[in-house]
């Protein structure tokens, strides 16, 4: 059976990745293409580090550590069955998010991208979703009203921006496609289905 | 302040470590260190939590790779939260187990590759090198004897085959070539009584040579 294709959409929070994802599935599905939705991390793990962060001062580098064993599992369980079987994957955030979100220092962003390549299958299509750091708080914000979703360490104008400089420095040599995160959502879907 | 000192206890099941790292601690206190006492799986709040999920009877199909992962991760915060602040405080860290239990027990036991399990903790270690590491050598026969007359739980671990604790055994004896200089083997075989002196006398000269010579 022909191998299914990996898509992995990234960007801060409030970019609209999980609503294109929606889509893309939708998309896919009238192809009769059977596609997985997947997050990284884990919306378990997710929860259990904004405990820990919270509650129990975990060490960045513990981070990491819980990160690749939630990612390796997922990876093995669901991702490359899901692959092998001719479905495609649309991962929401992979090793990337690890590098920009932990990556604290250089060294320790080659590390983390060292470790997640021993077994993080090499995407076929990477998306970027870029956006302005004020666009990106509003959003969130008005997603944590609606949803009561909580906002995370990351969440606010200084860090986000240091954020979006993190992930040009590390998707600086990565193959990807950058999509405004601004333009009209059936607008970014066209231009996702067209890059495939 | 002068940097504290590193010791480390290993050995196979039923080798007697919990309670000779509580006799040594005991008389280093006595006289007069500042000891700290800890133990790996856990030693902190996020990896006791972490303990529970490969130590669960539960997970039994635990894949060892996702294991080798949670203990580095439960590694991580052990050193940062509590190994490195100790010794920087010039404190003695005595920790039943560290990294060597994960490059024996993963490395060499379940085959995922000393080097493999090695490499993967050095962010995890970040140059908590032990000073000491006291190997209570014991053939696995005997300690899995011990391990079974005691009370204690049956845990995962003990329901693997006996190749994998010859394999920990071979393991052991591999680190402690390799790793001479901060090795120390202890017949353990012996009693309680005198493994406690052998180590006592042997440790407490290499404190003293450490903190007189800073």
């Amino acid at each position: 059976m022909k191998q299914g294709k990996l898509i992995v959409f990234e960007g801060v929070s409030g970019t609209g990745k999980e609503t294109q994802a929606k889509l893309l599935q939708r998309y896919l599905e009238k192809k009769h293409i059977q596609s997985v939705i997947v997050y990284h991390p884990t919306p378990e793990l997710k929860e259990l580090l904004l405990n820990w962060r919270k509650q129990r001062h975990i060490d960045v580098t513990t981070e990491v550590y819980l990160l690749l064993a939630d990612r390796y599992d997922r990876v093995r369980q669901i991702i490359n069955p899901a692959l092998k079987k001719g479905q495609w994957v649309i991962s929401l955030r992979n090793a990337v998010s690890a590098r920009v979100y932990q990556g604290t220092t250089p060294k320790m962003r080659s590390w983390i991208r060292k470790e997640f390549s021993r077994f993080e299958p090499i995407p076929y299509r990477l998306f970027h979703f870029t956006i302005t750091p004020e666009q990106a708080l509003k959003r969130i914000m008005k997603r944590h009203k609606k949803t009561g979703e909580a906002i995370g360490k990351f969440e606010n104008i200084q860090a986000l921006e240091n954020k979006l400089r993190a992930y040009r420095d590390v998707l600086h040599d990565m193959p990807h496609i950058s999509i405004d995160a601004a333009l009209a959502i059936s607008t970014i879907h066209k231009k996702i289905i067209s890059s495939l | 302040m002068r940097k504290g000192f590193f010791v480390t206890f290993e050995g196979g099941e039923g080798a007697g470590k919990s309670i000779q790292v509580q006799i040594l601690a005991s008389y280093l206190r006595e006289e007069g260190y500042k000891v700290t006492v800890t133990r790996e799986p856990g030693g902190t709040r996020i990896g006791e939590q972490i303990r529970s999920i490969t130590h669960s009877q539960e997970n039994v199909d635990l894949d060892s790779k996702a294991e080798a992962y949670l203990m580095a991760a439960a590694r991580a915060q052990h050193v940062a939260e509590v190994i490195s602040p100790s010794i920087d405080a010039g404190r003695i860290v005595i920790s039943d187990r560290f990294v060597d239990s994960s490059i024996v027990y993963q490395g060499y036991g379940r085959k995922l590759g000393a080097e493999f399990i090695s490499k993967l903790n050095e962010v995890a270690v970040n140059g908590a090198v032990p000073d000491v590491t006291v190997l209570l050598d014991i053939p696995f026969e005997i300690g899995m004897k011990r391990r079974h007359d005691s009370k204690k739980s049956t845990d995962r671990l003990d329901l693997q085959q006996q190749d994998f604790y010859e394999r920990v055994y071979k393991g052991y004896q591999t680190l402690a070539r390799t790793n001479a200089d901060r090795y120390v083997i202890i017949d353990a075989k012996q009693s309680v009584e005198q493994v406690a002196t052998e180590i006592r006398n042997i440790v407490s000269k290499k404190i003293k040579k450490h903190f007189n010579n800073g």
